[in-house]
């Protein structure tokens, strides 16, 4: 992990309120599932965690996704090319290897999907079915970078602009019926999960992991803020952990939504 | 000009390597900045709240960001004093740094029982964070009545080995007077501020931010209010005061020795760049040669006034 200076070389808008910035990393190798505490200006006291989205090795080029949602990520939108930005990281634990693996599912709501593209041109060996879920065209981003990592890529749009209509659990269900997955990856909003708990059954279930959020301090495990309760077999049956160094990637059957 | 800078503080007896010490709270129990830097080039680090049993502490989100600063309701969460010990202390001590035990509870007895057990401990200062509430007085903190700051300060001092520093509330009518208090009650040193308690409102979502609704206010936004208070304090008691509250640049931290603190302590600015302490202890450096300071008790409460 360390904390430097990077150099932006791109940063533009792929979607509605979703920007694609890419810096220059010269720190470790971050690996998919992880993310990036960015510092900001102005007077904001927090870090932003992002996750990764993509890493080239060979140009060391670090692709960001983020949503415009506040104070901090409205002044990320406005970084230009040839600006600096100080960032932590890699944080976290990634989602595991899929060693030995031949099928897997990668399933994302809305600006969740980002770490998701990561995790399937990192382990190209794998047969990656993507299903993806948005609210509408507008707010749909990288579909030609996840058909080319993936070898099918399911879109789901609540307003049915863009592939089915109605929420990505649709077709996901439709497909869990034909086939299982080696392992299943998710990242998303809170109602995503809900829904896969409900959904994912039998040995799957094991085979499940979610990326979660929290609100975050320091980011290196240290503050004790982003924890999110985890279920374990000792008594009383759960316990706090923390999101960003023992997750963000957690078993699915430990996850307390 | 002499290359020996001395940073050297004598704090009760224990002698820190430069007055820069990792607050409570922020710095875990130093494993983790570890990572970024050798601890032991720190004055002191003050673990996480240490309470006799493990605390698993507040829901989700117990953090939100305020202007200069930020809310924690985290609710001291830490794994008691057993594991401190056996699991954290040990490791610690073997880091040659100076370690502070920070310690909570809920009665009397809670921290007396834990003075008790760190008195074999090796730990160098016990800090006695008395913010928390008192459930034998209605939840009231035992920080907030001077009374109450007297006895419990009296009764740990009993039974504590080590040099006593009692972590004062800002939260209160008059701190000096809570100061004098702890000082009555046998305190060997004072350290403040604690986090101011504030609140944080989602407008969009009409709900508070944090789960346990109010939280602690930390950060640059406190510092002008920590400042206040150190020197008050400072005038008040002739025991060492340890000062903190939005320390973020050696700058900052010179001013709070101006104003009568022997030794700082730095909590949320680790949050924001995790080299911080070293970093001050650096710019305290360039202050002194700046300013041709040969020790840094030279500048503690050196502010001159008309």
């Amino acid at each position: 992990m360390q904390d430097l200076e990077c150099t932006i070389l791109q940063n533009t808008p792929i979607a509605q309120g979703i920007y694609s910035m890419e810096v220059e990393w010269l720190g470790d190798m971050p690996l998919p599932g992880q993310f990036f505490h960015l510092m900001l200006e102005g007077g904001l006291t927090l870090r932003r965690p992002i996750s990764v989205d993509d890493f080239d090795e060979a140009s060391r080029a670090l692709t960001l996704v983020y949503q415009v949602v506040g104070e901090g990520t409205q002044q990320m939108a406005q970084l230009r090319p040839g600006g600096r930005l100080r960032i932590l990281g890699p944080v976290g634990n990634g989602f595991p290897s899929p060693a030995g693996a031949k099928r897997g599912f990668l399933v994302g709501g809305g600006i969740g999907c980002a770490p998701l593209l990561y995790a399937a041109k990192a382990w190209p060996e794998m047969e990656w079915t993507a299903f993806l879920g948005f609210r509408s065209d507008a707010f749909v981003y990288q579909q030609k970078e996840f058909s080319a990592a993936c070898s099918r890529v399911v879109i789901a749009t609540e307003d049915g602009t863009v592939g089915e209509k109605g929420f990505i659990t649709a077709p996901l269900k439709a497909a869990l019926e034909i086939e299982t997955p080696d392992v299943l990856f998710a990242c998303g909003p809170k109602p995503l999960f809900s829904a896969l708990e409900s959904l994912i059954t039998g040995d799957l279930r094991r085979q499940s992991y979610f990326s979660l959020e929290e609100r975050m301090g320091c980011g290196v495990g240290a503050c004790l803020v982003c924890n999110c309760k985890t279920r374990t077999k000792q008594e009383p049956g759960w316990q706090y952990r923390r999101v960003c160094v023992d997750g963000p990637v957690f078993p699915m059957e430990e996850v307390v939504l | 000009m002499g290359n020996e800078l001395d940073l050297s503080v004598d704090l009760c007896g224990v002698r820190l390597a430069n007055p820069v010490i990792a607050a409570s709270g922020t710095f875990g129990y130093g494993r983790e900045y570890d990572r970024f830097y050798d601890i032991g080039r720190l004055g002191g680090i003050s673990v996480k709240g240490t309470t006799l049993y493990p605390r698993e502490g507040n829901p989700p989100a117990r953090i939100a960001e305020t202007p200069a600063g930020c809310l924690n309701s985290v609710g001291l969460q830490n794994p008691g004093v057993e594991v401190f010990l056996n699991e954290e202390l040990p490791w610690l001590l073997e880091k040659g740094v100076t370690v502070i035990a920070n310690i909570a509870g809920n009665s009397m007895e809670d921290y007396c029982v834990m003075a008790e057990r760190l008195q074999k401990s090796g730990v160098h200062l016990i800090e006695l964070n008395i913010s928390c509430p008192n459930v034998k007085e209605g939840g009231v903190a035992f920080g907030v009545r001077p009374e109450m700051v007297l006895e419990i300060t009296r009764q740990v001092k009993r039974v504590a080995v080590q040099p006593l520093m009692v972590k004062l509330s800002p939260n209160v009518v008059d701190i000096a007077e809570n100061a004098f208090a702890a000082q009555q009650g046998g305190a060997d040193a004072v350290s403040l501020i604690n986090t101011l308690t504030g609140m944080a409102i989602d407008v969009h979502h009409r709900r508070p931010v944090l789960a346990n609704i109010v939280g602690g206010l930390s950060g640059p936004a406190v510092k002008p209010v920590a400042l206040r208070m150190v020197y008050q304090v400072a005038c008040a008691v002739n025991i060492p005061v340890v000062g903190m509250g939005g320390i973020m640049t050696g700058e900052d931290a010179i001013a709070f020795l101006l104003a009568g603190a022997c030794a700082v302590m730095v909590g949320t600015a680790n949050m924001m760049d995790p080299m911080a302490c070293p970093r001050i202890i650096d710019e305290i450096k360039v202050y002194m040669q700046k300013h041709g300071v040969k020790s840094v008790m030279e500048l503690v409460g050196a502010l001159e006034m008309e």
